[in-house]
């Protein structure tokens, strides 16, 4: 069986700063949604009896927390297995990070443009613009496009 | 061999695309069916001669009328818009046109288009139907007599012997006919075969749109020209008569008028973009060149499936001598190539000039004389190409000039080094004295204006050392027979499209045509149902169109990362506004650690 074949070339530097930035990334959405839990035990323990007494419903604070530490969960696992990709060379990686950045970017402007925003937000705003320069410098995308897999002739 | 024969040897074989209505004619004739008409500044034109009355002779008597007046003549009355349609439908049967221009390009270009053709009701234009009237009194001279002319002369210039041809059609109809830029009454085009003085060919230019300089030629043993023996064969494009090399469609952006300043931003904007943030694109950077953000696309059909014209074919060329470049002598039979400075048609009065007819196979319409008839060397850049014949001599001849500049410049050196030497020993010798402090300022202002020169001369001699290098090199070359790369000229040669572009689907053709209408469309809809939401509403609009385009062009990839290099622009914009001092604040923080560091390196190292 033939075995796919890779381009090889050398790993620019300017990917330790990519993987720095994507991984900070993972770890501050990891960190949102560790404070989120944290933050969220003290509802636990007014939302245990009610389910257990069949009183539960959804109040906007309950949904508040779901809806949020949910996202930076979510968020945090794909910028940690996009991370990974992008570490190995993996040119899929490269777009699942693009998309990954719109959908942040997308989420964070309109969050600063119905001025709902705070610092995190911010945060999250700036990480995700370094990162989207740094995926689009040419040396990267050089990196990424030659890293596809092509089969042999 | 005299120049008639010799014109006749390397005369061009002339392929059309099926469709073409119209051929290289004889000007005489056309001159007897057209009325000699003037404009004056702002005053409606005057006919000054009826149609039939009008004759070469006539033509060129002299005229006079204030500055400003457009002399033109007219070859048509146009038809009604029924004979019109009759005559088209009859006649376009026979083209088939390729995937539309529109499919070819971006939402963006389409736009442009759009606008384009607002300018054109806006700008003077040529009258619906006129090409078919033109075609109708063509078609009927030709059943007459059938004749295919062309109109030449031979230059003698800079070692070259050029053999000019001209082709002459009664009507540019490539708008109208063929879904192009223009059209206008009358057409000139042109080409030229270089010969050195022992009559070898050596280059061929042909004339296309307004191009001029290097890009216009090809060497003769270029593969891309193709010759049928000494016989160089053109594809002459569809209605506009442009002159190719290969057979095949051209891509042509023609720059909306007055679009100049934005698209200098632009430039601009993608420089930065690209060079200093050095930031890329996932599309190859050749494959997505285009000149400019207001362009209009069009395509000149060139395909060469129609009417031969030309040495060995059913159809053969009738040649006619034009005059020599100072003849100015009346009884020449093509005098009015000299004498006639009008528009060969119409005057559309088009301020871009894309409609008007052009002027004759000497003049510009201004009434200046072409480059290419005073200076036919140099309209193809060959003005700096010695001819083979000559090249040995002119380099041994360049490495002695070199040669003396050096031993010049030598020369120069010893005795600058002298003076400098004793000025330097001057201005020492005043150095511990108190009182001699102006006169020691100037001195040694002089003494490095001095060092300076000697050191512009030491670098100029270095450069003509390599220069003669160089020389050696290529004369060792030459003797050798090897020249350069045969399209090491070209800058941006014009290739016909690739046929994947021409083979895009019927439904990307189809979006090609309704795209731009459901923007509007959508846009409209937005602002009539939910007006206050009309910022959120003219974005998704817009995202839905372009990505619906993207998937279509098969670039979704390409739209995504553009999308979101956008938001990344503006969300760093955003936070530049909102934390303008705290980031100017860690600025100055990181640029004070760098120096420190820095420094502190240097001590350690």
């Amino acid at each position: 069986m033939k075995r796919r074949q890779r381009t090889v070339i050398k790993r620019p530097r300017i990917l330790l700063i990519l993987f720095m930035l994507v991984f900070g990334q993972a770890a501050m959405f990891l960190t949102y949604c560790a404070l989120y839990l944290i933050h969220g035990s003290a509802l636990a323990d007014s939302v245990i009896p009610e389910i257990y007494f069949g009183t539960f419903h959804f109040s906007q604070e309950t949904m508040t927390f779901m809806l949020f530490t949910s996202t930076w969960l979510v968020l945090g696992l794909a910028s940690t297995i996009i991370g990974v990709g992008l570490r190995r060379g993996r040119s899929w990686a490269w777009t699942a990070a693009i998309i990954l950045q719109g959908a942040i970017l997308i989420l964070g402007l309109e969050a600063y443009f119905t001025r709902n925003t705070d610092n995190l937000f911010n945060v999250a705003l700036g990480l995700a613009s370094a990162i989207v320069l740094t995926l689009n410098q040419r040396e990267v995308l050089v990196f990424y496009r030659a890293n596809r897999a092509t089969l042999p002739e | 061999m005299n120049d008639l024969d010799l014109l006749r040897r390397f005369e061009p074989v002339i392929y059309y695309t099926q469709g073409e209505h119209f051929f290289p004619t004889n000007v005489d004739r056309y001159i007897r069916d057209c009325s000699l008409w003037e404009t004056r500044p702002d005053q409606p034109a005057t006919r000054l001669i009826a149609e039939g009355e009008l004759t070469p002779q006539k033509l060129i008597e002299p005229r006079t009328a204030p500055h400003g007046t457009v002399q033109y003549l007219r070859y048509v009355e146009q038809l009604t818009p029924l004979e019109a349609a009759k005559f088209l439908a009859r006649h376009q049967r026979k083209f088939h046109r390729s995937r539309g221009r529109l499919a070819r390009v971006g939402l963006a270009s389409r736009i442009v288009d759009a606008l384009f053709s607002i300018t054109l009701f806006l700008r003077g234009r040529v009258p619906g139907g006129t090409a078919a009237a033109a075609a109708a009194i063509y078609e009927e001279a030709q059943a007459e007599k059938e004749e295919y002319v062309y109109y030449a002369r031979l230059v003698r210039q800079n070692g070259y012997i050029c053999l000019h041809y001209f082709y002459f059609y009664a009507m540019n109809d490539w708008r109208s006919s063929f879904y192009g830029v223009n059209d206008h009454e009358s057409d000139w085009e042109q080409v030229i075969v270089y010969l050195t003085e022992d009559f070898t060919p050596q280059w061929v230019a042909y004339a296309s749109h307004d191009f001029s300089g290097d890009d216009l030629r090809r060497r003769w043993d270029d593969t891309e020209l193709k010759r049928d023996g000494d016989h160089p064969i053109i594809f002459a494009g569809a209605g506009s008569h442009a002159s190719y090399f290969s057979a095949g469609e051209y891509m042509h952006e023609v720059e909306l008028p007055f679009s100049g300043p934005v698209t200098r931003v632009w430039r601009a904007m993608q420089k930065f973009w690209r060079d200093t943030l050095r930031q890329g694109q996932l599309v190859e950077e050749e494959q997505k060149r285009s000149s400019g953000v207001l362009v209009v696309p069009f395509v000149d059909y060139a395909r060469g499936d129609g009417m031969q014209i030309g040495h060995g074919r059913e159809k053969i060329w009738q040649a006619r001598l034009l005059p020599d470049v100072y003849d100015t002598s009346p009884d020449h039979l093509q005098s009015w190539a000299h004498h006639y400075r009008g528009l060969w048609g119409l005057y559309a009065r088009d301020p871009i000039a894309g409609e008007n007819a052009p002027a004759g196979p000497k003049y510009n319409r201004n009434g200046s004389v072409r480059g290419s008839w005073i200076d036919p060397v140099r309209w193809a850049g060959l003005d700096k190409v010695t001819p083979p014949l000559a090249a040995e001599a002119s380099i041994q001849k360049r490495i002695d000039e070199i040669r003396a500049r050096q031993q010049k410049a030598q020369a120069e050196i010893e005795s600058k080094t002298l003076e400098l030497r004793g000025m330097g020993l001057e201005a020492e010798s005043m150095f511990d004295m108190p009182y001699f402090k102006p006169i020691y300022s100037t001195h040694i202002k002089k003494v490095d204006e001095l060092s300076d020169e000697i050191a512009e001369l030491q670098k100029q001699i270095a450069i003509d050392h390599s220069l003669l290098e160089s020389l050696d090199a290529y004369s060792d070359r030459l003797a050798r027979g090897v020249r350069l790369p045969v399209r090491g000229h070209l800058k941006a040669a014009h290739h016909p499209t690739s046929e994947t572009t021409e083979q895009l689907g019927r439904l990307a053709e189809a979006w090609a045509a309704i795209s731009l209408g459901l923007l509007i469309l959508g846009l409209v809809l937005v602002l009539l149902i939910a007006p206050q939401l009309w910022a959120n509403g003219i974005v998704s609009v817009v995202s839905a169109i372009s990505f619906l385009e993207a998937l279509f062009r098969r670039e979704a990839k390409v739209l995504i990362q553009r999308a979101v290099s956008i938001l990344g622009i503006v969300a760093t914009l955003v936070l530049i506004y909102e934390f303008a001092l705290p980031l100017l604040v860690l600025g100055i923080i990181a640029l004070g650690i760098f120096i420190m560091v820095d420094n502190l390196r240097e001590l350690a190292g």
